[in-house]
């Protein structure tokens, strides 16, 4: 039990130090996430975009139609500027003011128990994955 | 968020200290008044828990939580006991002789008549002078030990 209580204060059963983490380490994109959720509790994906190319007006986010369908998407900060379905992903589409970083957040609510993986990828860069568990 | 864990922890110490420090009668002995109160108590301390957290993890955490804290405390106290006295308390004579020692009885907010009326529940006693000892429990209770003339 006392193994269990402590797992739990490190985070191991989400909220804690072994459950916030991120991908990304480059300079131009990182996603901050929580490794384990709950079931109906609301959790974020935060994205830091660092854009340096001054003609980019638009950025755009491409998500895996899976993920997005095992979570509630409850609200995006910014809004989107438009909002595209396509062949199992969905994008979406921000109008940026650039050169600097940009922060955009992703409130989300887990409607899916157990492992949940995530495919994103920002503009035109490599797609980066990572995987989030629900706990009931 | 804040995790469970810690969530947990910091409610049970809060109320620990809460109703160590409001005395031992504060909820011994239950006016409707009080019932009612100790139910807003569990509703507020309910939202504290759990937030907007509904998962069935985020229950078994917290029960798990609480009660290992509640283990973890009773092992500190077999081992410290000065510990056990100030968590618990210790059981204070507040009358000696049929005579209400006034300044105990001042400190824990009882006056004689709390006491004449455990004596006449308990024990069936009328006046003070049958009481040999009256001791206010770690419960909040009070026992009555009578005269032996009085039996």
């Amino acid at each position: 039990m006392l193994l269990v209580i402590l797992a739990a204060a490190a985070g191991f059963f989400g909220q804690g130090l072994l459950s916030g983490t991120s991908v990304g380490q480059d300079q131009q994109l990182k996603i901050e996430y929580e490794r384990f959720l709950h079931y109906l509790s609301p959790t974020s994906l935060m994205f830091r975009i660092r854009a340096t190319d001054s003609e980019q007006r638009d950025l755009r986010i491409r998500i895996n139609s899976d993920f997005v369908q095992a979570m509630t998407l409850e609200k995006v900060v910014p809004e989107p500027t438009r909002v595209e379905a396509g062949d199992k992903w969905l994008s979406y589409n921000f109008a940026v003011n650039i050169p600097g970083e940009v922060i955009i957040k992703f409130d989300l609510t887990p409607q899916q128990i157990g492992l949940v993986s995530a495919k994103v990828s920002v503009g035109s860069a490599q797609p980066l994955s990572f995987w989030q568990f629900v706990y009931p | 968020m804040v995790n469970p864990v810690l969530r947990a922890v910091v409610i049970y110490f809060f109320l620990l200290v809460v109703f160590r420090l409001s005395g031992k009668r504060s909820l011994s002995q239950l006016t409707s008044f009080d019932f009612v109160l100790l139910l807003i108590i569990a509703e507020a301390t309910q939202q504290g828990l759990i937030g907007n957290d509904f998962s069935l993890t985020q229950a078994l955490l917290l029960i798990m939580t609480l009660i290992g804290i509640d283990i973890l405390i009773s092992l500190l106290k077999q081992r410290f006991p000065r510990l056990e006295r100030w968590v618990d308390g210790i059981p204070l004579v507040i009358v000696e002789n049929g005579r209400p020692l006034k300044h105990l009885m001042d400190k824990e907010r009882i006056d004689e008549k709390d006491v004449l009326t455990a004596a006449r529940e308990t024990q069936g006693l009328e006046r003070m002078e049958q009481i040999r000892y009256a001791v206010l429990e770690r419960s909040g209770g009070i026992s009555i030990i009578p005269n032996e003339r009085s039996s």
